[in-house]
């Protein structure tokens, strides 16, 4: 708000007074309001919510003590500058407006230069102060985001261990059992492939877990790079879900690919768009019950594509639907048969603003979630690959993943 | 001198008529009634008039005016001071009330010239 557009509020009984000082303050810009005793004064600034006060003392109705300790009372008005005018024998009076709150006294008849000097002194002080609260909250707020990204860290870092230490441990005891079987010479093949296969699963659940940490680093540094170009999303989500057929049957889950569309092209970095849809499988076959469904489709929506991938698994709390992307969050409501480090959503969530697509949930307590991912249609776009290529102002189509964040 | 309107000065002195009309109401029916409950309360309200004037006259520079509201001023104050409705008619402001009232009457002649 200028000082143009904020009012001025005058309280005095005389209106003589009252007209001298709204003709001095309009000719200074000011738009003024005025109230001929303390009470009217007090209702007028519930409506105007003026940008500073000056008052007489000694009115009928409330005087002008009263107006200060209304004001110093409530949280709105408690910093408008006030400026008490009164008679120079009145000295005890304004020294108990200042110690009310008052900011400054003027004496009758005052000087309307002297005036105008004061009133831009207050409003300045007033400003500085207002500045000053502001840093203040901000530096509260940075202080407190600070606090809650350490104690996440300290989360992350305690889950990595804890989640590092499990496949270690297994890798080490099947290399134990190799190393004996060796030594003794009890070799035996059967054995041998299962030890080895665990120290494989082990190894890859690291290097995952791993992964998803810079990868996240990365999309958040905006050093992840971005190859925009067209891509089949039936193709891509059909080949997916072929994929983790085997992994599906593991955990007796029906894994199913429906789409009306025989394809359809979106804009988007394929690679990134196939680790996004990955992780949301591999979150559906976590989720879903023994014996139960994930079902995943394309559809095409106006100028957009959607993909989904939806369970019918416990869903997601209300209460949690909102922060199921955010970093390092962990549902432990929905009885995990896997834990991550609560990074694969936000990873999508990264991936999909990276490449100028949008990914929602869907989801009631009991009722699965489904997660929808919507990309840009090519359809809709005139762009051919080589233009798409060219939008990018890094050579050979290459966007940093901050040029689409939103 | 201020840098008054004429409008603003006009204003001044038909403000400073009405509140010496007023006072001179309020002394008299003070005088009459001085038993009354709301005493206090009453000459609390002329008290604040006086003042008013006091603010008003000077800010028109009406010195004469200025002086009486001040003299006024300093009455009502004696008067609510003493906390006791029969001071008005007592010792402590022998007289006074009838020197005021003659003051008040000199003063309005002097805006009525002032105006003219």
């Amino acid at each position: 708000m200028t000082l143009e557009e904020g009012c001025i509020l005058i309280a005095d009984d005389s209106i003589t007074q009252r007209e001298q000082l709204r003709l001095i303050l309009e000719k200074g810009g000011y738009r003024v309001s005025a109230a001929s005793n303390g009470k009217e004064a007090i209702a007028l600034m519930e409506q105007e919510k003026p940008i500073l006060v000056i008052t007489d003392i000694l009115m009928p109705e409330a005087d002008g003590f009263a107006v200060l300790e209304y004001m110093k009372n409530n949280t709105e008005l408690k910093h408008v500058p006030v400026i008490v005018i009164s008679v120079v024998e009145e000295m005890d009076s304004v020294v108990r407006c200042i110690e009310k709150g008052a900011d400054d006294y003027l004496y009758k008849p005052f000087n309307p230069s002297l005036l105008k000097a004061r009133i831009t002194s207050c409003l300045e002080k007033e400003g500085l102060h207002e500045r000053e609260r502001v840093l203040h909250r901000n530096l509260a707020q940075s202080y407190e985001a600070l606090r809650e990204a350490e104690q996440a860290h300290d989360a992350l870092f305690h889950m990595i261990v804890h989640d590092l230490n499990n496949p270690l441990s297994t890798m080490l005891g099947a290399v134990q059992i190799l190393l004996r079987n060796a030594r003794s010479g009890s070799q035996e093949n059967g054995k041998l492939l299962e030890h080895l296969q665990n120290m494989h699963d082990s190894g890859a659940e690291m290097s995952l877990l791993i992964r998803s940490i810079l990868d996240v680093s990365k999309l958040e540094t905006g050093n992840m790079p971005v190859f925009l170009s067209p891509v089949d999303a039936v193709g891509l989500l059909k080949r997916l879900c072929e994929q983790f057929a085997p992994q599906a049957e593991t955990v007796s889950v029906h894994l199913a690919f429906e789409s009306g569309e025989e394809s359809a092209m979106v804009r988007a970095d394929e690679e990134l768009l196939a680790r996004l849809l990955r992780n949301l499988l591999a979150n559906a076959l976590r989720y879903a019950w023994e014996g139960g469904n994930v079902k995943c489709g394309v559809k095409k929506d106006g100028d957009d594509v959607i993909l989904s991938i939806e369970d019918d698994g416990p869903g997601i709390p209300p209460e949690f639907k909102d922060k199921v992307f955010d970093k390092y969050f962990q549902d432990t409501s929905r009885g995990r048969k896997g834990r991550g480090v609560g990074l694969g959503l936000t990873f999508c969530k990264m991936a999909a603003d990276a490449q100028g697509a949008e990914i929602r949930v869907e989801s009631g307590e009991g009722k699965g979630a489904r997660f929808e991912v919507v990309v840009k249609s090519m359809d809709a776009s005139t762009l051919t690959p080589e233009q798409l290529a060219a939008e990018s102002s890094l050579p050979e189509g290459q966007l940093h993943a901050d040029t689409y964040r939103r | 001198m201020n840098d008054l309107t004429p409008v603003l000065m006009e204003l001044g002195r038909e403000e400073s008529r009405d509140l010496m009309n007023g006072m001179k109401e309020g002394l008299t029916a003070l005088q009459d009634n001085a038993d009354e409950t709301d005493f206090e309360e009453y000459v609390g309200e002329l008290l604040r008039h006086a003042h008013t004037l006091k603010g008003v006259s000077r800010t028109i520079e009406l010195r004469d005016v200025e002086e009486t509201a001040a003299n006024l001023e300093r009455f009502f104050k004696k008067v609510r001071h003493s906390g006791s409705a029969g001071a008005l008619n007592g010792t402590l402001c022998s007289g006074e009330v009838e020197n005021l009232l003659e003051r008040l009457d000199t003063a309005l002649r002097y805006i009525e010239r002032d105006q003219l």
